[in-house]
């Protein structure tokens, strides 16, 4: 449990870099300044924190490539849900905008993207020192 | 370092004397070594009673209460406990994966990972063994990382 919180802390990371951005680019592109509130930040936080919760989709377990597909795609739909429902509570944008739904359906995707590629290039590095320490492990000796 | 053997006597008790400056990470995985050679396992197959070489074996299972050794090909069951196991074999190559798996890592080719912070372990015998994921810090522990 400690370890998935942990896990779950660095995505969150991740998840605010992401979110941040793609808000500021909103902002820049709609010329939206004057509409920012001084809560934008904490609305931020709440929404990438929900994002963040995704991670509990996946079991702790060896899961099947077809479990896998299921999980990755729950978890975006997920997001989508956090992300509009939170859109629609904090009144980000007009819901009948469809530049703006748009304009956030593909930001969403992006974060998703780039978010699961950072994570799993650090996976993969990770990977690759375990596999160098075995190798120096087994010849230890 | 120099390494000498002695022929003894019939009936003289055999021994190894490691002379170092220090006890370090090396120097304990010799001993562990020769402790895992030395003890071996009884399993029981059908009606015959097995001796196994720790060294052989890839990695021990739990499944349903019942703890299973596996070796290359064979798949035996023992009535160690894997806690048991795993306070037997302490500081040697065997190590915690995971609750139901302690696998011998001198019996591992790769590391991959996996999803959600898992990572998974092809073995020699290209078996692949599952690691959770609160498991893999201590692993980075143990490979010094």
């Amino acid at each position: 449990m400690l370890s998935k919180m942990k896990e779950t802390f660095h995505t969150f990371a991740y998840v605010v870099t992401g979110v941040l951005f793609a808000c500021a680019l909103f902002i820049t592109v709609f010329n939206r300044e004057e509409m920012v509130p001084s809560n934008l930040l904490w609305q931020i936080l709440a929404a990438s924190f929900l994002c963040t919760l995704g991670n509990f989709i996946y079991p702790n377990r060896k899961i099947s490539r077809r479990e896998r597909i299921i999980c990755t795609l729950l978890h975006y739909l997920y997001t989508n849900i956090v992300v509009f429902g939170c859109a629609r509570v904090f009144r980000w944008f007009d819901v009948e905008n469809l530049i703006m739904n748009i304009f956030m359906f593909l930001s969403i995707g992006s974060i998703f993207l780039a978010v699961s590629y950072v994570i799993r290039r650090q996976n993969r590095k990770l990977s690759a020192l375990l596999n160098e320490r075995l190798e120096q492990y087994q010849n230890k000796i | 370092m120099k390494i000498i053997i002695e022929d003894i006597g019939p009936d003289e008790e055999e021994a190894v004397i490691i002379r170092c400056r220090e006890v370090d990470e090396a120097v304990m995985q010799l001993v562990n070594g020769l402790k895992l050679k030395k003890e071996k396992l009884t399993v029981r197959q059908g009606e015959k009673i097995l001796q196994i070489e720790p060294g052989d074996i890839y990695y021990f299972e739990a499944v349903d209460n019942k703890v299973f050794l596996y070796l290359e090909k064979n798949v035996y069951e023992t009535k160690l406990k894997l806690y048991e196991l795993e306070r037997r074999f302490a500081g040697t190559d065997f190590f915690r994966v995971s609750k139901s798996v302690i696998l011998n890592l001198a019996k591992v080719k790769n590391f991959t990972p996996e999803f959600s912070g898992r990572f998974e372990a092809l073995m020699k015998n290209g078996e692949r063994v599952g690691i959770s994921r609160q498991y893999v810090p201590l692993l980075k522990n143990k490979l010094g990382i």
